[in-house]
């Protein structure tokens, strides 16, 4: 037997399907997770001068073999009516930013000049991301009124929020002067993607518990307890994702298509197998326990998106009869399942099974972590010397979907992407509707690509495509995008971005999942409330064996 | 001053090549040349503001090279170095040596140079790009400049811009791109993001009326 190829970019690329991601143990705060227990990192708190109100500084050191960062945390008092997450706010509850290295007090001098300031303020190349977040005000004064009068707090109340604080940005990538992801990406800790920004928020994490403690104990010094560790587990980060995330995907086509393909890599891999064996077997049935445990607690005011818990809910207990019956059993039963599964699960259903395949395969699958960056760099030059015909055939191989579609429509073209002067963020505007469409920024593939196509085909044969984009410049766009998919096939989202019934949630949720995120609550059908590091150890548990052992979280009351 | 990350440098320039008209695949290129300058020293943002600037309401046919196997030249004025930077990209392979291009009333000529930097080009030695006063080498190994006066690198106009392959001349680069922050002088920064504002969508009443990106309260 062979090995079971991957599956199909057209299958595994559409927004449907992309929108149905769950996390993996290839995501992003898993991969860091991992490492910082590998490596034994440790992480410790040097400075801590916040007042009883919860304003002022703080220090989080992480020391690796070869590097230390410093999460620099600054909080601050707001007025409810100043505290929103819209990336217009002007304040924040806390602001902070990892930096390379230790600070010392000219450093946080200069920060607490700028960090607070966010977009307004300075950064330089010794910080590596900037970040703030708001409290949830309901959970956050719970919990600290229930520490102070010597209680823990209420479980369901943590369950329903899940974090103390919420992030609205957390930038990176030389945004705002701090340092180029290329001045950091040969560092074994960072080479892999956004671990600099997970990193951040996993320091946010501890800093949110250690605020509350701390502002429990200055309203009653003498009664007030710490939170307890099982409950202090439960809470993550939160995160509000609006559109401005969504462009990323379109604009980083190789880097998405190694992220795809590590994962597609992982699925073949374990289909692969020609048994299951006793431990991948157990694993799986835990993991899948975990599963529907988790998928029960999977809280959202979202219709559509109860309703498709509610069909993985289902989907999960079909699975759980199906392995129950012996589907573990026999030759490639990783493929047999996954093959039952594509016919008899939902898409959701079907996403969540790709990641529970993966699960207990980390000896086959981790390796892939390292494969999930790219030089974007080589791929920019365009290959001129294609014909027309050459670049056809490229066309009708990878957008088939595209040159299919009638963009002479209006419900295919009802949509523009464009940059509102007002946010400074990307906006979806309605074409037919609204002024605007004119300064339309370039994410849509499927309509230009079309374009590109009767060009082309009005062109001779064997006309270059040098010659093409010197009398056409305004397709060289396109024709570079059309090359870096030729040569990576999982770099395009082979849907139509600007269709009337296009969902956008569709893009940040996939995104989402491959930072490792959980617990996707769609707000509208344009952001996307998650929680960051949920159940996973705090900093002083570190050196456990827990460090990759909580995205599926234990069952409660099982012992593990 | 103001210190810029490349990936601000590259993002920035991109926006205001858009919003000063030209195509995004073109506004690509144009953010890569002042990023690819700017990492090696040399004035990339100052540059393509100035082009920018001078090339402002310009329609590309009037920049655009015609290209013919030994010169290019514009119909209309001066030829435009990130769009001649383009056309050479797309047929980097046809300069070898022996076939030297010259460019007519290439505006603002270091420019070009970051198109030179091509990694599977030229397959012997190295792209050399001279003018009066100014000599330039450029490999993906790195790069080489020989001038006297450094108003030179800032030069709006060449007459007469010749590029060859060089495969005889021992290259020594003198230049090698840094992963660092840039000093940018502010109003030069300033001009470039009002450059790029002009590709921002100002509200509407239908906007507002349709909220955009908003959803329901953010506050719980």
């Amino acid at each position: 037997m062979g090995t079971v190829p991957l599956r199909d970019p057209a299958t595994v690329m559409c927004l449907e399907r992309m929108g149905s991601f769950h996390q993996t143990r290839l995501s992003f705060m898993r991969q860091l997770l991992r490492r910082l227990e590998r490596e034994r990192w440790s992480i410790d708190r040097p400075v801590w001068r916040i007042d009883a109100s919860g304003e002022g500084a703080a220090v989080y050191r992480a020391r690796g073999p070869n590097s230390t960062y410093s999460l620099v945390c600054f909080g601050h008092r707001l007025a409810p009516e100043e505290r929103t997450d819209r990336v217009i706010a002007e304040r924040w509850d806390a602001t902070f930013t990892l930096m390379d290295g230790e600070p010392v007090e000219s450093d946080l001098e200069r920060l607490a000049a700028n960090v607070p300031l966010q977009e307004a303020g300075r950064c330089t190349e010794r910080e590596l991301v900037l970040s703030r977040a708001n409290k949830s005000v309901r959970l956050f004064e719970h919990v600290v009124e229930s520490l102070a009068a010597g209680a823990q707090p209420d479980p369901e109340q943590i369950e329903s929020v899940g974090y103390l604080m919420r992030t609205t940005a957390v930038y990176g990538n030389g945004k705002f002067g701090v340092a180029d992801r290329d001045h950091i990406a040969n560092r074994p800790e960072f080479a892999g993607p956004f671990q600099a920004e997970m990193l951040t928020v996993w320091l946010i994490r501890a800093f949110t518990v250690d605020l509350a403690e701390h502002l429990a104990r200055a309203k009653s010094p003498d009664n007030a307890v710490s939170l307890d560790p099982e409950i202090r587990r439960r809470l993550g980060v939160g995160n509000s994702t609006g559109l401005g995330m969504a462009p990323f995907l379109v604009n980083h086509p190789a880097l998405v298509h190694q992220w795809m393909l590590a994962r597609e890599s992982a699925l073949a891999r374990v289909r692969s197998e020609p048994g299951a064996g006793p431990a991948g077997a157990a694993g799986f049935i835990e993991a899948l326990a975990r599963a529907r445990q988790q998928v029960d607690g999977w809280r959202t005011v979202d219709e559509r998106q109860q309703e498709r818990i509610a069909e993985l809910g289902r989907d999960l207990a079909n699975l759980s009869a199906r392995v129950a019956d012996g589907a573990l059993d026999g030759q490639r039963p990783w493929d047999a399942l996954f093959a039952w599964g594509e016919k008899n699960l939902s898409v959701e259903g079907q996403e969540m099974l790709v990641s529970l395949l993966i699960e207990p395969h980390g000896d086959l699958v981790d390796d892939l972590a390292d494969t999930m960056v790219v030089d974007e760099g080589a791929s920019f030059r365009i290959d001129g010397k294609l014909s027309a015909d050459e670049m056809k055939v490229l066309i009708e191989r990878d957008y088939p979907w595209a040159i299919e579609t009638d963009f002479d429509g209006e419900a295919s073209t009802a949509r523009f992407w464009y940059v509102s002067e007002e946010k400074l963020e990307p906006r979806l505007g309605e074409r037919y509707a609204e002024p605007g469409a004119e300064l339309e920024q370039p994410y849509a593939a499927g309509r230009d690509v079309a374009r590109l196509y009767r060009v082309l085909e009005d062109a001779a044969a064997d006309t270059s495509l040098a010659d093409v984009l010197l009398a056409h410049p305004e397709h060289r766009h396109i024709a570079r995008r059309i090359q870096i998919v030729a040569r990576h096939p999982y770099a395009e989202i082979r849907d139509n971005l600007i269709a009337a019934d296009m969902v956008p949630i569709d893009l940040l949720r996939c995104k989402l999942s491959f930072f490792g995120a959980t617990r996707f609550d769609p707000r509208s059908d344009r952001w996307v409330r998650i929680t960051m590091f949920k159940d996973a150890p705090f900093p002083d548990e570190l050196g456990t064996g827990s460090a990759d052992d909580w995205a599926f979280p234990p069952v409660h009351g099982a012992a593990t | 001053m103001i210190v810029c990350s490349l990936n601000e440098i590259e993002a920035y320039g991109r926006r205001a090549a858009r919003g000063a008209g030209m195509s995004w695949g073109l506004a690509e290129e144009a953010g890569k040349a002042a990023r690819w300058l700017s990492a090696r020293g040399l004035p990339g943002v100052e540059l393509l503001l100035r082009l920018l600037t001078a090339n402002d309401g310009r329609p590309y046919e009037s920049m655009a090279p015609a290209v013919d196997a030994h010169r290019w030249e514009s119909p209309d004025g001066g030829l435009c170095p990130v769009c001649c930077g383009a056309a050479l990209s797309d047929r980097i392979a046809d300069l070898v040596p022996g076939e030297d291009l010259v460019l007519n009333a290439l505006a603002y000529p270091l420019l070009l140079a970051s198109f030179l930097d091509h990694p599977q080009y030229p397959r012997n030695g190295s792209y050399a790009l001279r003018w009066p006063d100014f000599r330039m080498w450029v490999s993906a190994q790195g790069v080489e400049l020989e001038y006297e006066e450094a108003s030179v690198l800032y030069r709006e106009r060449a007459d007469e811009a010749e590029l060859s392959v060089d495969t005889r001349r021992q290259f020594n680069p003198t230049h090698y791109p840094r992963i660092a922050g840039v000093d940018v002088q502010i109003p030069i920064w300033h001009a470039l993001n009002d450059l790029g504002k002009r590709t921002y969508v100002p509200a509407s009443a239908e906007s507002r009326a349709r909220g955009a990106g908003a959803g329901r309260a953010d506050n719980d």
